[in-house]
């Protein structure tokens, strides 16, 4: 099973329907055509963009967050995302190897802390000992 | 100790002005994410991101910055995905 995030950017001046139908419909799109598992949509709302695109400063970002396994998901999902007038911009990030690499990288700096907890210790322990003498 | 570094390339030629070797005391460099433990850096966290760019929006160097060498490729893409997304932007003037 594989992880992934993709966050589009809707054109400010849609809608409200037209901005429900459009978040809805991606989020139909992965349930239905693209075997998409546990789809979370995340809405940002309204937010200033760094730089113009389609001459708008500013855009509606919506992330979704899903598993799947289809083969074909993300080149069928990026595909009509593309076709779609609605969607300005997209990013589709796999997550479950980074995800990976985070827990990797926990556990290392876990074992850092604890080296350099028992290393700190060993040398006070040293002080005292010649305070002592 | 703190700037033992400095001395070595002392003999590479002579540069007017401030050079490594005129600093009197030298803070040593760290990998701010090694020292609080960040594990992956998110592309969404633009707050953070943006403390890693220049004044024309250009990343900062890991020589500046002091990152260690998996942060700041994990920084880059971060930042490449944000601009991408019109998080952060390409160029400033």
């Amino acid at each position: 099973m594989k992880h992934y995030e993709t966050t589009i950017i809707a054109p400010p001046n849609l809608s409200e329907a037209d901005l429900e139908s459009l978040v809805l419909g991606v989020e139909k799109d992965l349930n239905e055509r693209f075997d998409g598992r546990e789809v979370v949509v995340n809405r940002w709302g309204k937010r200033p963009l760094a730089y113009p695109i389609r001459r708008f400063n500013e855009g509606y970002y919506v992330l979704y967050e899903f598993d799947s396994e289809a083969e074909t998901c993300i080149s069928g999902l990026e595909g009509r995302l593309r076709l779609n007038e609605n969607v300005m911009r997209f990013l589709t990030v796999r997550r479950d190897e980074e995800l990976k690499t985070e827990a990797k990288m926990k556990a290392r700096a876990a074992k850092k802390k604890k080296q350099a907890e028992e290393e700190d210790s060993g040398r006070s322990s040293s002080y005292s000992d010649d305070d002592d003498e | 100790m703190a700037y033992g570094k400095s001395g070595g390339k002392g003999g590479k030629g002579k540069k007017k002005g401030f050079y490594k070797k005129d600093y009197l005391f030298k803070r040593k460099k760290y990998c701010k994410f090694c020292d609080t433990g960040v594990a992956f850096i998110d592309y969404k966290d633009v707050k953070l991101l943006s403390g890693y760019l220049r004044e024309r929006a250009k990343i900062v160097p890991r020589r500046i910055s002091g990152t260690c060498a998996i942060h700041q490729r994990q920084l880059t893409t971060a930042i490449k995905r944000a601009r991408h997304l019109a998080l952060l932007p390409f160029t400033q003037d």
